[in-house]
């Protein structure tokens, strides 16, 4: 049986071998669920008992798994766990930072897209867009590197590419200043033409 | 923890995931029980998402 306490462990490393996809997706839905902040919550309350290294281990896992991770499903399942850890990160009473995880989105997007690393742009775009209104001061800070990275994917014809690009980009929309969302006005046709691409395209948008 | 404790929830989610409907009621309840210890299943549930390495003994 498991034993109790979020406190006083020591590290140890060993190796295990669990590829079954179904089952990190599942272990992905429950992990988000188990520190998933209610509407009564500012914080979940799991989250509140933990200790700042029972935390920190677990941003370090999940960024871990985020970047080992080959499969485009079980990669967004694992997003979704982060965009948690961060939304408690950020309202818990300590007021909390998780540099790494800006880090990893910002070195993701700057990285040239290729065949090889879609996914990975893809899920930062996820991450942007999950935990944008906590850090919005911070990403906007490196706003006139973002918009060159949107015009990029919007200049590829990857659908799901694009359409998350969308996603961000009105996420973004939704929060900023007129200033910020002047910037912003040259996608408005992209997005447009993306919308009306997945409309055309209702199965890649499914697939999204 | 123990890799046999990450074993175990591993087993536990694979004995969700089964079509029988007696493995899946039995391993459910299996779940719920693990849930008395919070901080294991979630530390448990990482380990099965990452594949992976390093193991906490609490």
């Amino acid at each position: 049986m498991l034993r109790k306490g979020y406190d006083g462990y020591l590290l140890y490393f060993i190796f295990l071998d669990i590829d079954d996809l179904k089952i990190k997706s599942l272990s992905a839905v429950l992990l988000r669920k188990l520190i998933k902040i209610n509407d009564h919550e500012v914080v979940n309350a799991n989250y509140e008992q933990m200790s700042k290294e029972y935390r920190d281990n677990l941003k370090n896992n999940m960024l871990k798994a985020l970047v080992n991770e080959k499969d485009k499903s079980v990669k967004m399942k694992i997003c979704d766990v982060i965009v948690m850890v961060a939304q408690n990160t950020y309202e818990c009473k300590e007021k909390e930072k998780w540099d790494e995880l800006l880090n990893y989105i910002s070195n993701t997007l700057i990285t040239p897209l290729n065949e090889t690393n879609i996914i990975e742009a893809e899920s930062a775009l996820n991450l942007i867009k999950g935990i944008f209104s906590h850090t919005h001061l911070e990403i906007l800070k490196g706003i006139s590197v973002l918009i060159p990275v949107f015009r990029n994917f919007f200049k590829t014809n990857l659908l799901s590419l694009k359409t998350r690009t969308v996603e961000t980009i009105c996420e973004i929309m939704c929060i900023v200043d007129k200033s910020h969302t002047k910037m912003l006005k040259e996608f408005v046709n992209s997005i447009l033409e993306t919308t009306f691409q997945c409309l055309q395209n209702g199965k890649e948008e499914v697939n999204v | 923890m123990s890799t046999e404790d990450i074993k175990s929830v591993a087993e536990v989610l694979n004995n969700i995931l089964q079509p029988d409907n007696n493995i899946r009621k039995e391993a459910e309840k299996k779940f719920e029980m693990m849930q008395s210890n919070i901080p294991g299943l979630i530390f448990c549930l990482g380990k099965v998402m990452t594949g992976t390495y390093c193991i906490l003994y609490f």
